[in-house]
């Protein structure tokens, strides 16, 4: 069966069960994916995945069903499903099935794969994982050599006149090379991504990710201690990504962001400001519409230190008097509607990060950082997690430390950056965008070590 | 909800499938193929928010030769649809004449270690909601602290069909239920949260006496609040003693990572090449098993259609086996442990642990505590992660308390712990007796997969604490 036949057969049993109104998000993605392992491609996989979320409006309440089989017995089945999760929801829901914004239209063209998509990709990782062994000769191995292309159209089609779809594609990769001394093994990755895969440049990320291993050799714990701290874009970015549902309407609705309510007030230094902008130049997904229909655009939701907006949907604008931000979001077919950020980034200066780690004088600078998912509680903004870097003193880098935490609480961070650098970054494509950083100077934060 | 017919796909295509997979010489082809119902509803603010259920269904093809694989997965279920990404998945493999075909297939015969006796997919929605209510009403009895509740119930039902050319044809259905409560406690300046997350490869039936909805939600209640009154754990170097169940996400994170086939076989582990060797405490004895009778990791077949296994990791703190998928077996010159998982059928599979635990030692708790003069006892912990390479883990510590001369005294929050896999494992000196297991959901390369961690109290010498 066609989606335009399932579409219509759908419409049909949503009228004829008797929902007020429905929406059809659909998407279709295409994934490839190879790792190389010792001079060959040892790994390739590929995917083309579909799925088609239904939601309705019956009684004054929202249902949700998902499906990747187009039949019609299937049809009536998604209706019957979303019927059922309509009739269990006991909020009143604000009905945010929309009109289209008048004069918008979006419509993809359909997706392309790259010519030659896969030797580009072979050709990526073998050169990369080349680049790593060249390079030292203390690199032993590379542990990980991966690039991956993924490309996906979405459409939005709904009882009220909405019909709206888009594409998107970019491409990542990830190397890892593996230094070994004394016993001990060190192992630096890099990530890189671009808007298509000649594009990628992975071997530039190669030798970054063999300078930051082999700079590591013979690392130690820092002393416990209260250190000035100066976050590189990376580990800026981990925690901005990490904490940006604090600036989630959707949170503030359900009393977990601290934030809510708080607009016109100082949240952060005064030297701040955060941006979620869908057509930021120097990021690479540029989204039109967000997942309501809605066009996006631009805005400061930080400025100069004082919070201007939480980041909307159509529905938690509503609950809380606001206008919607157009940042509504599905994390896939089958979630519910929530709020995501576009490209959310925290605007630079104009001072080199030289000329930062130079006034901060004294501190710890911080490359990496791991176990977010763990360590980090977006609920209560505190985060205490494994770290390396190097120790800052007389403004100049210093010794490589390791097997240290740092720990903080996200609400304060943003009241203690004392300055930012010039060098936004932008970590790799997820979710709605990307989330930017420069080197972000913060005094202090609690390092526990030796 | 009706639990709807859905018939793989007949023997004849998928001889066909494979035939088409093997045509440019690969040595191996395999079908996952997989019909999916899940279902979760979500309870905030004493409501039911939204109520989700999800029918996924898709196929993964994998061809392989000497160690070179190739996958291509599909939601495109139909004939052209998996001849398709048969012959997608053999272009890219290799590029030669035809070298095997499929072996006839000899249905795989095993029983049911895992049955559902109430199925998700034959339970209202309404009876979902009712313990959802039932968790809130629980976990906001503990105080009038407890700001926010929010509560998950989700299920799921796979039926999963994986046949290859060596003759393999097996079939499984399986049953996956959980809930998850989550309380927030707030004095309005700062939030702290507590969570229990119970969950077996079972139906709704662990309902009805294995799971206690009330009891757990009020245990999620009762973190939150002991830890909104805490003050903030200092760092340092200590000794630390880790409570059985979730406690075992330590072993999970600093070792059982590092002895699955896809780092060991690719020399990506600090346990490569240690067979035999001493890399633990004598008092460390550890397991990863596939079949416990309902357990949350458990599955009677793994997702290449092995038979799962008890396969003991280390014993008395010597090294005796890894986890290991065919692949890596292949890799490695070992035979499959049943370790071959995935999330679904979009990802090719790798070894994963199932339920993996420490065996109960032989220290009495008290003695555990009595033997520390400063140092910290964790009574819950969050999740975790390592890089397998060097070994460097850390996980949260969600629940924390402070030990001095021999007695728990102060809660503390926010402490992680990080260190070495290869280090942390020598300095487990103390082992207790109760072992208990705890749930969870472990992401790799092959996707989100159900894992159990367990362990008894466990003593570690010396760690890295982080705090403030």
């Amino acid at each position: 069966m066609t989606f335009d036949s399932f579409k219509e057969e759908v419409a049909r049993r949503a009228k004829e069960a008797g929902a007020e109104a429905f929406e059809l998000y659909s998407v279709r993605n295409k994934t490839m994916e190879v790792a190389a392992h010792e001079g060959e491609v040892d790994t390739f996989s590929s995917d083309q995945d579909f799925a088609v979320n239904l939601r309705l409006l019956a009684g004054g309440r929202m249902g949700y069903a998902t499906t990747q089989v187009l039949s019609p017995e299937e049809a009536s089945w998604l209706v019957e499903s979303a019927l059922d999760s309509a009739r269990a929801t006991q909020n009143a829901d604000i009905d945010e099935i929309c009109a289209p914004a008048e004069g918008f239209a979006a419509r993809s063209g359909g997706l392309s794969e790259p010519e030659a998509l896969y030797s580009q990709l072979q050709r990526q990782v073998l050169t990369a994982e080349r680049a790593c062994l060249a390079a030292d000769s203390r690199i032993t191995s590379v542990s990980d050599a991966q690039a991956a292309w993924g490309g996906g159209t979405r459409a939005i089609y709904n009882s009220r006149g909405l019909d709206l779809s888009d594409e998107t594609c970019y491409a990542v990769g990830v190397i890892g090379p593996t230094a070994k001394e004394g016993g001990r093994s060190y192992n630096e990755y890099e990530v890189a991504s671009a808007p298509d895969p000649s594009a990628l440049s992975l071997q530039s990320a190669a030798q970054k990710a063999v300078e930051a291993t082999l700079s590591f050799i013979g690392s130690e714990p820092a002393d416990t201690g209260r250190y000035a701290v100066a976050l590189a874009p990376a580990v800026a970015c981990d925690l901005l990504g990490t904490f940006s549902g604090v600036f989630s309407g959707l949170a503030a609705v359900k009393g977990l962001s601290l934030l809510k309510g708080r607009e016109g007030e100082a949240v952060a230094a005064p030297c701040l400001t955060l941006r979620d902008d869908p057509f930021c130049m120097e990021a690479i997904l540029h989204r039109r519409f967000d997942d309501q229909g809605v066009p996006t655009f631009g805005k400061n939701l930080i400025e100069k230190g004082v919070l201007k907006t939480l980041l909307h949907n159509r529905k938690t604008a509503a609950l809380l008097g606001a206008k919607t931000t157009a940042n509504a979001y599905k994390s896939g077919a089958s979630a519910p509607l929530g709020v995501t950020p576009t490209n959310l980034y925290f605007t630079p200066s104009e001072r080199s990060r030289a000329q930062l780690l130079k006034e901060m004088g004294e501190g710890v600078f911080i490359t990496n950082v791991k176990g977010l998912h763990a360590g980090a509680n977006p609920t209560t903004g505190d985060f205490s997690l494994e770290a390396k870097g190097y120790l800052v003193a007389g403004g100049q880098l210093g010794r490589p430390v390791s097997g240290i935490t740092v720990a903080g609480n996200f609400y304060q961070l943003l009241k203690d950056v004392r300055g930012l650098a010039d060098d936004l970054a932008f970590d790799a494509p997820g979710g709605a965008g990307q989330i930017g950083s420069p080197t972000v100077w913060v005094d202090g934060l609690s390092v526990s070590g030796r | 909800m009706s639990d709807r017919r859905c018939q793989p796909p007949s023997p004849a295509l998928v001889e066909e499938v494979l035939t088409a997979a093997c045509s440019r010489g690969a040595d191996f082809a395999e079908l996952f193929w997989e019909d999916t119902h899940t279902h979760s509803v979500n309870l905030i603010d004493q409501k039911i928010e939204n109520a989700l259920r999800n029918h996924i269904r898709g196929a993964g093809i994998r061809v392989v030769k000497g160690l070179r694989s190739t996958y291509v997965s599909t939601a495109d279920v139909g004939r052209e649809g998996l001849l398709k990404a048969a012959r997608e998945a053999a272009a890219a493999c290799c590029d030669g004449p035809a070298l095997v075909r499929p072996l006839p297939f000899a249905p795989l015969q095993f029983a049911d270690l895992h049955p559902c006796r109430l199925s998700p997919t034959t339970v209202e929605t309404g009876e979902k909601a009712a313990l959802l209510h039932l968790a809130d009403r629980a976990a906001r009895s503990c105080g009038d602290e407890i700001a926010q509740v929010s509560a998950t119930l989700a299920d799921r039902v796979q039926r999963v069909l994986i046949a290859n050319t060596e003759g393999l044809w097996a079939e499984d259905r399986r049953a996956r239920t959980r809930m998850g409560i989550s309380a927030i406690a707030s004095d309005g300046v700062q939030n702290q949260t507590g969570f229990e997350g119970p969950g077996r490869s079972a139906g709704y039936e662990i309902f009805a006496g294995e799971i206690d909805v009330e009891a757990a939600a009020k245990e999620a209640a009762r973190t939150a609040l002991t830890m909104l009154h805490a003050p903030e754990c200092p760092g340092g170097r200590m000794p630390v003693a880790i409570e059985n169940g979730f406690g075992g996400v330590l072993f999970h994170e600093a070792c059982g990572h590092s002895l699955e086939a896809e780092a060991v076989g690719r020399g990506n582990s600090e346990f490569a090449g240690r067979l035999g060797e001493k890399i633990a405490g004598e008092k460390v004895t550890a397991i990863d098993d596939g079949t416990l009778p309902g357990a949350w990791g458990s599955t009677n077949i793994d997702d290449e259609g092995h038979p799962t296994q008890r396969t003991v990791l280390i014993e008395n703190g010597i090294l005796k086996n890894y986890m290991v998928d065919w692949l890596g077996g292949r890799r490695m010159g070992l035979p499959s442990t049943g370790s071959g998982r995935r999330e679904s059928y979009r990802y090719a599979p790798v070894s994963r642990m199932r339920n993996t635990f420490i065996a109960p030692g032989p220290d009495e708790n008290e003695a555990i505590l009595r033997s520390m003069d400063r140092g910290l006892y964790c009574k819950k912990m969050g999740g975790g992660s390592v890089n397998p390479v060097t070994g460097e883990f850390n996980f949260a510590v969600s629940e924390g308390y402070l030990v001095e001369r021999g007695e728990i005294t102060t809660p503390v929050r926010g402490a992680s712990l990080i260190g070495t896999g290869s280090q942390v494992l020598l300095d487990i000196d103390m082992v207790g007796r109760d072992l208990a297991h705890g749930q969870g959901m472990c992401g790799a390369a092959s996707g989100a997969v159900p894992t159990n961690v367990g362990q008894p109290l466990i003593r570690v010498r010396e760690i890295t604490v982080g705090g403030k």
